[in-house]
């Protein structure tokens, strides 16, 4: 960010300090600010400084209910990033012959080529269209080939939407179909479909998601009572 | 010694300072660069508690403050309690 956008949201960030702060040091900080050079590293120091005058003057009862709902926030965008695929469908694949599980993932392998998952980024419109390294490494990280017996595979996309994950998971097994016909991957085994992507369900994913977020609630509301406990000991004559 | 208090009251004790003035004795003299906040957080428990005080100045942006005679009382205090534990430390490392 640029030292003039960044010093604007750092003026910004005055903002959230009470206003009897700022009516006292807010000009000072402001002039502070215009002299010093200032990097990102400052708008977390303004946040925690406004977050800790804010509190000076708070409530137990409004500490308590600000931390619980900002542990339900950040629950909820932790379990977002890190359990981003609440639908999975899933297609089941029969091999003529047995194959071991490193038959299956070098066939997995030929058929979920970066172009491929590229291809179908942009058909399906998924994580907003952009196949970049990133995204298809995330995509990569939705789909799961797990052999369920020695001549059966099952083939499973998660994703945000139950109709994308399915169509998803249609394309992947068809794209193990025809790496299978490749002559240098082909054992001479044919692979069926035995069981067509299903409807997308709410997997286990979805349910710790729903469990993560909810957790952070509680977790923020204790937190702010330990908080509130803290601070009211520590609370001096600057509250007024 | 990273107590953002004992910096500024630190930096105080060699005379009158604005914010950004001792923003730049602190970094000098400690090498630690107090953030915004954490200074102005600083200063406003050190006046809060009578320590620090603000002095007549023409620019009301840039505020100078001075130590008061509680707040010198205060630092010598902890100084001479740091000390203890650098001697302490010292010669035991000496020892060893």
């Amino acid at each position: 960010m640029k030292d003039a956008n960044m010093k604007r949201v750092l003026r910004l960030l005055i903002h959230l300090y009470p206003a009897w702060w700022r009516r006292r040091y807010g000009q000072e900080l402001e002039a502070l600010l215009e002299d010093s050079g200032s990097g990102s590293r400052d708008v977390w120091d303004l946040f925690r400084g406004a977050m800790e005058m804010q509190m000076k003057t708070w409530s137990f009862g409004r500490i308590v209910i600000v931390c619980g709902i900002a542990g339900l926030m950040v629950s909820g965008t932790v379990s977002f990033l890190f359990v981003p695929y609440p639908y999975r469908s899933t297609a089941i694949l029969k091999s003529e012959g047995d194959r071991s599980p490193d038959d299956w993932n070098a066939l997995s392998r030929a058929a979920f080529t970066s172009q491929a998952l590229s291809d179908i980024i942009r058909q399906e419109h998924l994580y907003a269209d952009t196949p970049t390294e990133d995204v298809i490494d995330r995509m990569r990280r939705g789909i799961r080939v797990r052999p369920a017996a020695p001549n059966l595979v099952q083939v499973s996309f998660g994703y945000d939407d139950p109709v994308r994950a399915r169509r998803v998971s249609q394309d992947l097994v068809a794209r193990i179909i025809l790496a299978n016909v490749n002559p240098q991957l082909s054992s001479g085994q044919r692979i069926d479909l035995v069981a067509p992507a299903d409807q997308a369900r709410r997997q286990i994913e979805g349910k710790v998601r729903t469990a993560f977020t909810s957790l952070g609630l509680p977790v923020g509301l204790l937190f702010g009572v330990v908080l509130a406990l803290i601070l009211r000991r520590r609370r001096g004559p600057a509250a007024g | 010694m990273s107590d953002p208090t004992l910096l500024v009251l630190a930096s105080l004790a060699e005379g009158d300072k604005h914010g950004y003035a001792m923003m730049e004795d602190i970094e000098r003299f400690a090498g630690v660069r107090l953030g915004p906040g954490t200074l102005y957080g600083a200063i406003t428990r050190l006046e809060a508690r009578g320590w620090i005080g603000p002095v007549k100045s023409r620019d009301d942006r840039r505020q100078p403050y001075r130590i008061t005679a509680a707040g010198q009382e205060h630092l010598a205090e902890q100084l001479a309690s740091l000390n203890r534990v650098v001697k302490t430390g010292l010669s035991r490392l000496k020892q060893a």
